[in-house]
């Protein structure tokens, strides 16, 4: 419990945590408020359409919460104050778990009230200007499914923070990781004329699960498609923590 | 008690600290000390367990720095004030680090006020001066008041008065009974705060003994003459097997004749003596003699005053 109160000190008096999260939270907020207010044809706009206006808003939150938890293991180590964590409490590998269990939490509880905010709000105005929503359990997984992407984001980011200790380096692989380098894989998979290419695409297999046309597809049970990220991540996660171990800090 | 045994510590094909043993005892101040990149920092960092020894170990009493559970209440260490996250406050830093040990906001106040910096405690600490992190850091040592305290090169960046607090607070804590390992460039700062030493070359023990003997055995030792007849003085002093440097026409530094013979053989031959001092050579002098053979990067200093033969 010390460990994790910290871990939380730390995460929360940094000033990058607050810029980036502000970010996150105002990105989104605008793209829904914006979207719900000047769309024309209000009566043509679902649940499930203000759901994935929200989802896929929220994807660029749930990836800058990847940056925050990097940062918080890479600029440990940029300014030297990793030693003075090892020093007061010897045993690393509680101490990387709870300072990834803090960005976890931090990343999907944000996540999970912007969401929130930005769900009302949208709800609000689509309802205001005489639009009729309806939700469904497909809209709802999805909206749990962004959390759970938020969540795996943010330790993705952690581990490779981990293992490659340099806040520049890190934060680039995060970033180019979904935007670029698996664009690229998907077309060499193409070429290649492997079957169902996303199933090798742990990025854009996970991106999945905020889709409620997914869950629809899939019956409720398309949390499935994160579980290659999920493996990508705990094994990021676990060689960070066991080099950290063994190396000099 | 800190027992170092055998310690070992290879980076790649070079040996930075190499089968090292000795012990810092409680109730004193041991000064480490050695040449640039003899291994001191290294030392330290395997003592915390930083860096992974090779081979060997470093015990606080009896155990070894990853088994104790909250160790801010045990060993408190500096090994660098300029481990800080520059966008944190002073005192943030302070409660990131107590928190881990369940130390709380009043003992924070304490050490703040201790080390005097209460009144920037809500400033960040990017803005601070050296000395200033150095205080911060001494804060974080103090902090669970442990009966171990290891400082790295703590007088760094600090003024005239900081370096006499600093000294003061050491010598305070090694008078309470604490053992108080630190290690430093400042020769002159060691030789007045220091009991103890424990230096090492290459990784290597080199001598461990107290600051006293330390200095009575390594650096020279003469006396200072000074005579309107010092010349008068020459012959007899020759005799006994003295060695004598002219420093001006009425003074001389003999060595090898100690101040009471030289004093009985000037009465006996009617020398009027205007001074007669046993003077003995600086810790910086001991240390650069005992150390000469070990010094990693070196260079004849074209600015070093010439030799007197």
């Amino acid at each position: 419990m010390d460990l994790l109160r910290s871990e939380w000190i730390k995460l929360r008096t940094v000033r990058v945590t607050y810029v980036l999260t502000i970010i996150a939270a105002v990105f989104p907020l605008i793209i829904v408020v914006l979207v719900t207010a000047l769309n024309s044809h209000v009566d043509e706009v679902s649940g499930s359409d203000l759901v994935t206006i929200i989802t896929e808003s929220m994807v660029l939150s749930a990836l800058l919460f990847g940056v925050v938890s990097t940062l918080s293991i890479t600029n440990e180590y940029g300014n030297g104050t990793i030693r003075t964590s090892f020093t007061a409490s010897p045993n690393r590998r509680k101490v990387l778990i709870a300072k990834g269990a803090v960005a976890l939490a931090f990343s999907m509880a944000i996540t999970a009230i912007v969401m929130l905010v930005a769900f009302g709000a949208g709800s609000l105005i689509l309802n205001g200007r005489g639009g009729s929503l309806s939700f469904n359990s497909d809209t709802n997984s999805a909206l749990v499914g962004l959390v759970l992407l938020s969540g795996m984001l943010c330790l993705l980011g952690y581990g490779l923070g981990l293992i490659i200790r340099n806040s520049a380096a890190s934060v680039t692989l995060l970033v180019l990781w979904p935007l670029l380098l698996e664009n690229l894989a998907r077309v060499v998979l193409a070429v290649a004329k492997v079957n169902n290419p996303t199933m090798w695409l742990p990025y854009q297999s996970a991106l999945r699960m905020v889709s409620p046309r997914h869950f629809e597809e899939y019956n409720s049970s398309g949390f499935g498609a994160g579980i290659p990220l999920a493996i990508v991540v705990f094994v990021l996660i676990g060689v960070g923590i066991v080099v950290n171990e063994r190396r000099d800090a | 008690m800190i027992e170092i045994q055998g310690l070992t510590k290879r980076f790649g094909k070079t040996v930075a600290v190499d089968q090292l043993s000795f012990e810092v005892t409680p109730g004193r101040v041991t000064g480490f000390l050695g040449p640039n990149g003899s291994g001191k920092s290294t030392t330290m960092r395997c003592m915390l367990a930083l860096d992974r020894p090779d081979a060997g170990a470093a015990l606080f009493d009896g155990r070894p720095y990853q088994t104790i559970k909250r160790p801010l209440f045990e060993v408190g260490a500096l090994l660098d004030a300029g481990y800080v996250h520059p966008g944190r406050t002073a005192r943030n830093h302070l409660r990131a680090i107590a928190s881990s040990n369940g130390i709380g906001a009043t003992r924070i106040n304490e050490v703040l006020e201790l080390v005097g910096l209460t009144e920037v405690a809500k400033r960040r600490v990017g803005g601070f001066s050296l000395g200033m992190r150095q205080r911060l850091g001494l804060a974080s040592v103090l902090l669970g008041d442990p009966h171990t305290v290891i400082l790295d090169e703590p007088a760094n960046g600090l003024d005239p008065e900081g370096i006499r607090w600093m000294r003061d607070v050491l010598v305070h804590l090694a008078s309470q009974g604490k053992t108080v390992l630190v290690s430093s460039h400042l020769l002159s700062e060691m030789a007045l705060m220091a009991d103890d030493l424990v230096l090492i070359g290459r990784g290597r023990l080199v001598e461990t003994s107290s600051v006293e003997s330390f200095v009575a055995k390594h650096a020279r030792q003469w006396v200072r003459v000074q005579s309107p007849n010092v010349d008068l003085l020459r012959q007899p002093l020759v005799e006994f097997g003295a060695a004598i440097t002219v420093v001006n026409d009425t003074t001389v530094e003999i060595t090898g004749v100690g101040a009471a013979t030289i004093g009985e053989l000037a009465a006996r031959h009617g020398v009027v003596l205007h001074e007669l001092a046993p003077q003995q050579g600086s810790l910086e002098e001991a240390f650069l003699e005992v150390t000469a053979n070990s010094q990693e990067y070196r260079t004849h200093s074209p600015f070093a005053p010439p030799q007197v033969s």
